[in-house]
């Protein structure tokens, strides 16, 4: 990235060459679509171009270009209004209701969750995502997000309490549709 | 121990593997509260799960070779817009790529009629070109001719296309009082309406190197209220820094920018600005 800013911008091919599997699953992970991480992926590397002058040589290369790529993301979802899979009214579910961990011991688990992680707001699924599936470490999220490692916490927190909420939700919708169907 | 220490702590257990409840603090806490209870009971079943949600799990992790194509043409093409340091010179320019690449149907006719112009041009002038006059009035004309170009591609659908134009657009800014006018006003008509925030960085970028001109001057900063983009407000920010410092600190002052500009703005261009 140094010989980038030293003029050299065809390096940016090199960094591309190293780094784009990555960023491509980030913005994968964000979006849940892959023409759009594609889109977003290119995107934020001509973007590091551009605003390559606001890389310090002294930090590490691979968290500004994470926030790069998040940047980059947000604008998407900003340009689209809505988060990439839309938000679906979900049923209000009393707190006490069927708790999580019951729900989580059926088979079909696994995808609820996943639907569930793609209703959560960009703002907490980033940072479930960072942290779960990109192996990031708080203080390098806290890099990535430009916020304090405290405020990473209380941001995993709360992402996490709203995804177990929007997983009761959809379970909740998953019984009362095959009570619909037994009947 | 409140409830946000209790929450702190129960994260830092899920980032490093250990159970909250061998804190004695935390063990006190959450007899007393049973809201921490729930989530202390509810959020490491979550967490633990959620790796089996990953969606690159389902969706494949690897990217389309096409991605890394268009990639390098995009890399390209913004390198020969921005002409800046770092272009080999064994690459082919902007005339060698617009040979090599697809040929839109606009850009066909017009080099067809430059060709024509020429050949017409050389024959009727014959060996009589040894005068000065002749000469620049041939400049001109191939010079209107690219302009015509220019201003076609820049009104293409494709973006790549209208990236091109404004490529092509470079050679006749230099020119801009005696006749790039059409030129001028396509470029501001991007950086205002293009649906492609690439485009209009670009024509921002392009529109750069006719700052002397108040047209352009007034064009720009008429058009910073409108952007949505961050990028393209950076981009104008940049441009605008180099002609009229005084009047982008207005702009800054004026709320109308996103937050994330104005503070990389204030870090970034006083370095380089002077």
């Amino acid at each position: 990235m140094v010989a980038v800013q030293n003029g050299d911008l065809e390096k940016l091919g090199d960094l591309f060459e190293r780094h784009h599997s990555r960023i491509y699953s980030f913005c994968l992970r964000l979006t849940g679509k892959a023409a759009a991480a594609e889109d977003l992926t290119q995107e934020t590397f001509l973007r590091a171009l551009r605003y390559n002058r606001t890389f310090q040589g002294t930090s590490d290369f691979l968290p500004w270009l994470y926030r790069v790529a998040r940047n980059v993301a947000n604008d998407h979802f900003r340009r689209s209004r809505v988060p990439e899979h839309g938000v679906e009214k979900l049923p209000d579910v009393p707190s006490g209701e069927r708790p999580v961990a019951e729900a989580l011991e059926l088979a079909e688990d696994s995808e609820r969750l996943r639907a569930a992680l793609a209703r959560l707001p960009p703002a907490g699924r980033e940072v479930l995502v960072l942290s779960r599936f990109e192996h990031r470490k708080y203080t390098e999220i806290g890099q990535i997000l430009g916020c304090s490692v405290g405020a990473v916490k209380t941001r995993a927190h709360r992402a996490l309490k709203q995804l177990g909420e929007i997983y009761r939700g959809l379970a909740t919708q998953g019984s009362d549709r095959a009570r619909e169907v037994a009947s | 121990m409140k409830c946000e220490d209790f929450e702190a702590l129960l994260m830092d257990c899920l980032e490093e593997g250990r159970a909250p409840a061998s804190n004695a603090e935390a063990r006190a806490h959450l007899e007393s509260c049973e809201a921490c209870r729930r989530d202390a009971a509810e959020l490491p079943i979550l967490w633990q799960r959620l790796p089996a949600a990953d969606p690159v799990h389902s969706a494949g992790e690897a990217p389309s070779a096409r991605m890394k194509e268009r990639f390098e043409e995009s890399l390209q093409t913004v390198l020969e817009v921005r002409e800046l340091p770092g272009r080999s010179a064994n690459k082919p320019g902007i005339g060698g790529r617009l040979i090599a690449g697809p040929w839109s149907r606009a850009l066909a006719t017009a080099l067809a009629a430059t060709l024509a112009i020429g050949v017409a041009l050389g024959f009727f002038l014959g060996g009589r070109l040894s005068s000065n006059a002749e000469v620049r009035e041939l400049r001109a004309e191939m010079r209107s001719v690219n302009e015509v170009v220019a201003v076609a591609l820049m009104s293409h659908r494709s973006a790549s296309e209208r990236l091109r134009g404004i490529a092509l657009s470079s050679s006749n800014l230099s020119d801009a009082t005696s006749g790039g006018a059409r030129v001028i006003e396509a470029l501001l008509e991007r950086v205002r309406n293009d649906p492609n925030d690439n485009v209009r960085v670009a024509a921002v970028e392009a529109l750069g190197s006719a700052l002397d001109l108040a047209q352009v001057r007034d064009g720009l900063f008429a058009s910073v209220g409108s952007q949505e983009s961050p990028e393209v407000q950076a981009a104008l920010l940049e441009t605008l820094a180099r002609a009229d410092r005084g009047a982008v600190d207005e702009v800054l002052a004026s709320g109308q920018l996103d937050d994330g500009v104005r503070q990389w703005f204030r870090v970034v261009v006083p370095s380089y600005v002077g």
